[in-house]
């Protein structure tokens, strides 16, 4: 069998490496990279109890087989599934986004090393597969008429190109899930695991690599081939678009998505979505807003910013306004202590999420799939400056917003 | 808090629920280290400052900190904690939010535990947060938070549901519920509630639980002078209880019942179990009716409980299997549901620990029921030493013990 090449930074020596100290002033989380069957291992040495190992890939459901949509997810849950049953796993994320997939497991540090042996192992993941399918096909059922699916998809037409790949439902349909076998299910993990890939364990020092799992761990079974990274652009777009949809349903769904400049800083780019997070729930909450969140997703032209409020149809052309102005509304600190108090939230945001060993071990995936560096969380978020939260949300590119619900007339 | 909290307990779905690790015992050792991240160490304090425990923190950036507060309430002052709780949660959601810190506020049969997470560096912060949380309560918001309770715990009062469970925490309990009851809470004046607070919010009383890198001269500095400070703490209430209201009429077309065990022991593993035993035992039980097991703390140990509901033809198969669930829970316990049922209650201790404030509470929360610095790790190893014998002993233990109640 072929060893894996690439891009997963296969080392020479696989136990060599180095010690960085990811974090100064006394703060203790060393980070040891080694190899692993042919990926880079980033272990996370932290106070956390348990363990958190995340296997995470830059390839989701665009890449799913023209009349096989809904592939990576039924692989992918067919894998959660299949790992849930490991003793000592406590729980499993499977995360399927367009454009990425990853799995968390959390897990006794006893459980660790059967852990990272059977994330990449593909006999494991069909296991899984036949009570997958059938919970998909199951779910697809119940939600097939729900206006939430008919909002994704509407709005990953307008962010990603109506009939692009790109813009399939993530799910797939009940037709599309209904062919997908064993055979396509491995051709897809063979796929998937031929890409560069993170691999990020996050625990206590003692849950440390066993050696032994090294010259035992199952190889995948395709070798995986060389993939550039695609250059992004500037911005994924550069002029508005409005797309209003009629449905004679109860609420008024907006989702807004604002192209992101490709080399605005991570950290600057988060601290951003938390600010604008906070402006979309203030508290009290807004009189008629039934949900609100941000998220920052890749649309095939690069990545962007997307907003999301459910409200009542009364307060849906004032939240298309307010989304509509988020980056202009967010201004340079007029008052230092404004500020200071706005960047220790960001920064307890960050570090408090980044305390929880599965989640933390996401964050350090994405990192090195986005930049190949993990970021140190406690520093970055010191080196922010007043004004760069209101120059980097007028960096953003111009919005294209989904109203999708009821007429309710002027202005609907 | 929500009005919930007026019954908080673990409420197990009778649905079917995934046991996906269905480890061995004994299997799961989270650590064999030297510093256990189960285990605290005191630090020195003081004559008159807070007991203080520090957990190992392995140079996280990040600060947690529970102080509890042992509340002992006369029978007059029922539900006297769960007002001082709420009117703590309320005083510290601003500031907390301000600085975007976790904070958790929890009345339990044995007090009150005040806790906020953030960053080491915002310590100062943080320890301004807990003082404020322990700080004596506003007189003049008093009649409202009562008026909140009130109002919880009449709805719950109209229902079935509540009513029997009401019932049954008062028959089952060695002190009033903690949310107070019917009888209660309408005599809870501000003043009442206020000496509730200066008797029992003492420095020396309280004991704070730290995990992070704090160094123990700003912990002392900032963390002793909690609480209650001045003046001689005033006397416990006596008095009888005070005389409970018929509970309302309910027209209903179902008809409602509970059964309650008591006797398991507060630190044996044995308890959420056997809950997780007689959910499954009910959940395959013949008969159309609802029901649902509950394990709620009684101050004196762990209570186990199941309450259901059916139409009139259908009340005796529910009364039957309810009346039976011990047997079919041992019945159960004796084959491969007993490891399934053990990996549920493992999976569930462990994911707790898996935030700091969660970390902080599963294991602050143990030493205060069993009062062994290592009450958690002895806790965590009996559940992996746990055998179907020693399930049936505890089973055995309740025959014998139950309260019933009916609501028609």
């Amino acid at each position: 069998m072929t060893p894996p090449a690439t891009h997963r930074w296969r080392s020479a020596a696989l136990l060599c490496a180095l010690v960085a100290i990811a974090s100064r002033g006394g703060a203790v989380s060393a980070q040891t990279t080694t190899g692993y069957d042919g990926y880079r291992l980033d272990h996370v040495d932290s106070s956390a109890v348990l363990v958190a190992t995340t296997l995470a890939v830059p390839s989701g459901s665009a890449d799913d087989p023209l009349g096989l949509e809904g592939l990576t997810h039924a692989v992918a849950e067919a894998h959660r599934i299949a790992l849930e049953r490991i003793p000592g796993v406590l729980s499993v994320d499977a995360g399927v986004l367009r454009s990425r997939v990853s799995w968390t497991v959390l897990s006794t540090p006893s459980a660790a090393d059967a852990v990272l042996r059977s994330l990449t192992a593909v006999d494991i993941m069909l296991d899984g597969l036949p009570t997958a399918i059938e919970e998909a096909r199951r779910r697809l059922a119940f939600t097939a008429t729900t206006p939430a699916v008919d909002v994704d998809t509407e709005a990953a037409g307008l962010f990603g190109g109506f009939g692009s790949p790109w813009s399939r439902p993530i799910r797939g349909t009940s037709e599309t899930v209904a062919d997908v076998d064993a055979e396509a299910a491995r051709e897809r993990w063979s796929d998937l695991l031929g890409r560069r890939a993170a691999l990020v364990r996050v625990g206590p020092p003692d849950a440390g690599l066993d050696p032994a799992s090294m010259s035992t761990a199952p190889r995948p079974e395709v070798p995986r081939a060389q993939e550039a990274e695609p250059a992004a652009p500037a911005l994924a777009w550069t002029t508005p678009d409005r797309l209003r949809v009629t449905r004679d349903v109860t609420n008024v769904w907006i989702v807004a998505a604002f192209p992101i400049p490709s080399d605005l800083d991570r950290t600057t780019r988060d601290h951003l979505l938390h600010r604008i997070e906070e402006i979309l729930n203030p508290v009290p909450g807004a009189p008629g807003t039934i949900g609100a969140g941000a998220e920052v997703a890749r649309v095939p032209t690069g990545d962007v910013l997307v907003v999301r409020v459910t409200a009542l149809p009364f307060g849906a052309a004032r939240w298309e306004d307010r989304i509509s102005s988020l980056p202009t509304d967010i201004t340079p600190p007029f008052d230092p202590e404004f500020f200071r108090w706005e960047r220790r939230r960001f920064r307890a945001h960050l570090l408090l999420r980044d305390a929880r060993a599965g989640e933390r071990a996401l964050r350090i995936a994405h990192d090195l799939l986005e930049t190949g560096a993990v970021r140190v969380l406690e520093e970055d978020a010191w080196e922010l400056a007043p004004d760069d939260l209101s120059n980097a949300a007028e960096r953003l590119g111009p919005p294209r917003i989904l109203v999708f619900g009821p007429d309710i007339g002027a202005g609907g | 808090m929500a009005p919930f909290f007026v019954f908080s307990a673990v409420v197990l779905p009778v649905e079917g629920q995934d046991a996906s690790s269905s480890e061995t015992p004994g299997s799961s050792a989270i650590s064999g280290a030297a510093s256990d991240p189960l285990i605290p160490v005191p630090i020195a304090a003081g004559p008159g400052s807070p007991r203080i425990l520090r957990l190992p923190h392995g140079g996280s950036p990040i600060v947690a900190l529970r102080l509890f507060v042992p509340l002992d309430e006369a029978a007059s002052e029922a539900g006297g904690g769960w007002i001082i709780a709420r009117l703590a949660e309320l005083r510290i959601a601003e500031a907390s939010r301000r600085l975007g810190a976790a904070v958790s506020v929890r009345r339990t049969p044995e007090g009150i535990s005040y806790a906020v997470a953030g960053p080491r560096t915002d310590f100062d912060y943080l320890a301004y947060i807990l003082r404020l949380a322990a700080a004596e309560p506003d007189a003049s918001l008093v009649t409202d938070v009562r008026r909140e309770l009130e109002g919880a715990l009449d709805g719950l009062l109209e229902t079935g549901p509540g009513q029997v469970e009401l019932e049954l925490r008062l028959r089952t309990g060695t002190g009033p519920p903690v949310a107070g009851t019917p009888g209660s809470i309408p005599r809870l004046s501000a003043a009442a509630v206020l000496g509730l607070w200066s008797r029992t919010h003492r420095p020396e009383r309280a004991t704070l639980l730290v995990s992070g890198g704090v160094e123990r001269p700003l912990l002392l500095a900032s963390l002793t002078e909690i609480g209650a400070l001045d003046g001689v703490a005033p006397v416990r209430p006596g008095g009888p209880p005070p005389t409970e209201p018929p509970a309302p009429d309910l027209q209903l077309i179902r008809r409602f019942t509970g059964r309650a065990w008591s006797g398991l022991r507060a630190t044996d593993p044995a308890a959420p179990v056997l809950a997780r035993l007689a959910a499954e035992a009910l959940r395959t039980a013949p008969g159309d009716f609802e029901a649902r097991v509950l394990l709620w703390d009684a101050g004196s140990g762990p209570v186990l409980a199941a309450t259901g509901v059916a139409f009139p033809a259908r009340f005796e198969a529910l009364a039957g299997a309810l009346d039976g669930l011990l047997s079919a829970a041992a019945e159960l316990a004796r084959g491969d549901a007993f490891t399934r049922a053990v990996a549920e209650v493992r999976r569930e201790w462990l994911l707790g620990l898996g935030d700091p404030l969660g970390r902080l509470q599963i294991v602050g929360s143990a030493i205060e029921g069993d009062d062994g610095l290592d009450a958690a790790r002895r806790r965590m190893d009996a559940l992996d030493a746990l055998t179907p014998a020693r399930v049936l002993e505890a089973i055995d233990g309740l025959r014998g013990t139950a309260a019933r109640v009916t609501v028609r």
